[in-house]
């Protein structure tokens, strides 16, 4: 018998209008284990070369892992799978809540999905049924009232409801996907290859607990867990204040992303900040399944917007995105930008991004108020900010170029935009300075994804300033020294070759990082002792770490039968140039140095240092010798 | 001597104040003796387990007139010390 999964995996075709169930045996679930890597493993074996994101032929994975739903914090997460509409590489994200362990008590492990509904539909998954059902009455509802409408159609309001909204609906490159309104799949535009499925929703329904091997084992770290999780600084402060903790922080020393990356120092930080935000229109703090340090913010406002309290509040990257990279320092306004995004169907990274680009070009002259419809973009505009919000979503006026994001509109608005496109592969760059940043830069750089700040564990967690306990927690993974926070050095590249492969297993097992060691709660030895309490195997470390390499690899492996090359793993020439003023002024990442470092970290990876094509001995290594095969069929040579 | 002591975050929430004067009569004092008034001042025990984990080590981030330094930095009349918590990843 199983433990942790349930051996059934859900196929669905849109334009067959077929559903099935796919069985694997332990081995391969003991390989993949899910989130990331089980949907990497899809993609690779079936969508061809060259499949457009929004192309019916490819493919769409919803993944938790063998380890979601245990009763244990951090262990609700799921991942979403497929090329991305940004950056037609491969890409993942990650979402909390509730969803991920509700498919897991219906009796799935995953869905995969193909094919394009002739209208458009929603899943409908309750205990190991699954159908697919007509949704044009959903079409063109935010999240919220799809929410409402499917627990009202089925006639159960403990139904957990993934959606779209109207930018997924319109193609938007950076729709997301959200479940509970609030909790979302926010990277890479994974909602509008949703949208080009027309597939809505998919509201799931069980009743089954996961089978664990030991379940005391697992029940007494969680409980240990909650008695304990109040004496990490960081989950203290996320709990009483949420990710917004750090805002201040990073602009006290000078590394908030302001003005669209232009400074670093942001005067108007107060006002936007979670402290502010504690006083002013926090209402509660909420959490996901099985976790107690409840660091999502829910808010509500009256004036000068009035804001919802069900679609949460904001979190880190979105006051920096909306805020303080746009030179807004309103978090009313903040907030409802948040909202819309929620509501919508929109990542708030991306879409404050790509507004804070848009002001750049206005101020610059390269786009002007006739382009706008009167709207003065200016830095610093919160309503122009919000009016952006819609139109984005909705693809009207200048909003449907920005909805292509910043690499695209660039290249439409031409005369030198692309200056002011802070992004790597199409992606828009996480709100954390990579000029001051050294592995997050990098792994800006090199990361397949793009530039998403959840590829390692962040430098000011090991500065020298860094509290003991996250250094100690680090030395499991055989890191025992810190490390200064700004460039790269070859101690750093070790670092980051160590943590990238944490935060890909985080990934992969569908993980919390903001639950986990080296900074959080969990130390790696619970981690492994949850995990072999759950599936009954005798895991460790090892096996673990091994699993994040091999999402790695298959992601590199997908990125370069696509065609991407070295060249594409570099960064922004805004991250080359000094931060212009404030505590980090004259911070610039070194483009000398990143050459060096990214053929050094090939060598490390063991991957072909001119090309970065995983060779075959890495590639059996981390057995997966079938994507020699892949590789080859295309034309690359694996060596 | 008279210094200026700021705190962020969730530290200001749990002391309940965002800054404040400290006296003290003495003038060869240290960060750590600052931080000691400010958990005596306010919060207590509750301020006392945020600035410190149970090991003892320093479970924040502090800074001097704005620079990053340690509990045994020297301070002078009119300094400010910041006690923040520690800089992570959002
Ligand atoms: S730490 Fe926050 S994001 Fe992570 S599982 Fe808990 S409530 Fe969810």
């Amino acid at each position: 018998m199983p433990y942790g999964y349930n051996g059934k995996i859900l196929r669905v075709n849109l334009s067959t209008k077929e559903v099935k169930v796919e069985e694997h045996d332990d081995y391969f679930y003991r390989t993949y284990m899910g989130g990331a890597v089980l949907g990497a493993y899809y993609l690779l074996r079936e969508m061809k070369l060259g499949v457009d994101p929004f192309d019916p032929e490819a493919l769409i994975v919803f993944a938790p892992s063998i380890l979601t739903g245990t009763p244990a914090p951090g262990f609700s997460r799921h991942s979403v799978v497929c090329k991305s509409p940004l950056t037609q590489a491969i890409a993942d994200s990650q979402a909390g809540g509730f969803w991920g362990p509700e498919l897991k008590f219906a009796g799935y492990d995953a869905i995969v999905v193909k094919g394009k509904a002739s209208e458009p539909v929603y899943l409908w998954i309750s205990d190991g049924e699954a159908q697919i059902r007509e949704a044009s009455h959903l079409w063109g509802k935010t999240t919220g009232e799809t929410q409402t409408s499917l627990r009202e159609e089925l006639r159960d309001d403990k139904i957990r409801v993934l959606a779209i909204g109207v930018a997924g609906e319109k193609l938007v490159r950076f729709a997301c996907i959200l479940n509970e309104c609030k909790h979302a799949n926010g990277r890479l535009g994974m909602g509008a290859v949703m949208g080009s499925k027309n597939l809505k929703a998919i509201a799931v329904r069980g009743h089954d607990k996961i089978k664990m091997q030991d379940k005391d084992t697992v029940i007494k770290w969680a409980k240990w867990f909650s008695q304990n999780f109040m004496d990490n600084p960081s989950n203290a402060g996320l709990h009483d204040l949420g990710t917004g903790e750090g805002l201040m922080v990073l602009n006290k020393d000078g590394q908030l992303p302001t003005r669209n990356f232009q400074t670093g120092f942001f005067e108007g930080a107060e006002g936007i900040s979670a402290e502010t935000m504690h006083r002013t229109i926090f209402q509660k703090g909420e959490g996901c399944y099985a976790c107690p340090v409840k660091c999502k913010r829910v808010v509500g406002a009256d004036k000068p917007y009035q804001i919802d309290p069900f679609y949460g509040g904001p979190e880190y990257e979105t006051l920096a995105a909306l805020g303080s990279d746009c030179g807004v320092s309103d978090l009313v306004s903040v907030a409802k930008a948040n909202e819309l995004c929620n509501k919508y169907g929109l990542d708030t990274i991306s879409t404050g991004a790509t507004i804070a680009f848009a002001m750049e070009c206005y101020e610059n002259g390269i786009i002007a108020k006739e382009d706008t419809k009167g709207i003065q973009l200016n830095f610093g505009n919160a309503d122009a900010m919000v009016k952006m919000v819609e139109q984005i979503a909705k693809r009207e006026g200048m909003g449907d170029i920005l909805a292509e994001g910043t690499k695209r509109a660039a290249e439409r608005f031409g005369k030198g935009a692309e200056k002011f496109a802070i992004q790597v592969k199409g992606e828009e760059m996480g709100m954390h300075d990579g000029r001051v940043k050294g592995m997050v830069g990098f792994g800006y750089a090199v990361s397949p994804i793009g530039a998403d700040h959840v590829v390692v564990e962040h430098d000011t967690d090991f500065d020298f300033n860094a509290p003991d306990i996250f250094v100690e927690q680090m030395k499991s993974l055989g890191l025992l020294k810190r490390c200064k926070t700004t460039g790269m050095d070859y101690q750093k590249l070790r670092m980051f070759r160590y943590l990238q492969f944490h935060f890909s297993f985080m990934d992969s097992l569908c993980l919390c990082v903001l639950a986990f060691a080296p900074v959080r709660t969990f130390t790696m030895a619970h981690l492994v002792a949850i995990a072999s309490a759950v599936t009954g195997w005798e895991m460790s470390l090892w096996e673990i770490m091994k699993l994040g390499e091999r999402r790695i690899n298959m992601f590199r492996a997908f990125n370069i039968r696509e065609g991407f090359t070295p060249d594409d793993d570099w960064l922004p020439q805004r991250i080359f140039e000094p931060i212009k003023t404030g505590p980090r002024e004259g911070a610039r990442y070194d483009p000398d140095e990143l050459k060096t470092m990214r053929k050094l970290y090939y060598k490390i990876m063991n991957w072909d240092p001119e090309t970065s094509i995983p060779t075959k001995a890495k590639l059996i290594d981390l057995d997966l010798p079938w994507i020699i095969d892949e590789l080859e069929k295309v034309g690359k040579s694996v060596r | 001597m008279k210094v200026i002591v700021k705190l962020l975050g969730s530290l200001s929430i749990v002391a309940g104040i965002q800054s404040a004067e400290v006296e003290l009569e003495e003038d060869n004092n240290t960060v750590e003796r600052i931080v000691d008034k400010i958990v005596g001042m306010y919060g207590g025990e509750k301020i006392k387990r945020r600035i410190f984990t149970r090991d003892g080590g320093v479970a924040v981030t502090l800074a001097l007139n704005g620079t990053w330094c340690s509990l045994d930095a020297k301070v002078k009349d009119g300094d400010e010390i910041c006690i923040m918590p520690p800089i992570s990843g959002g």
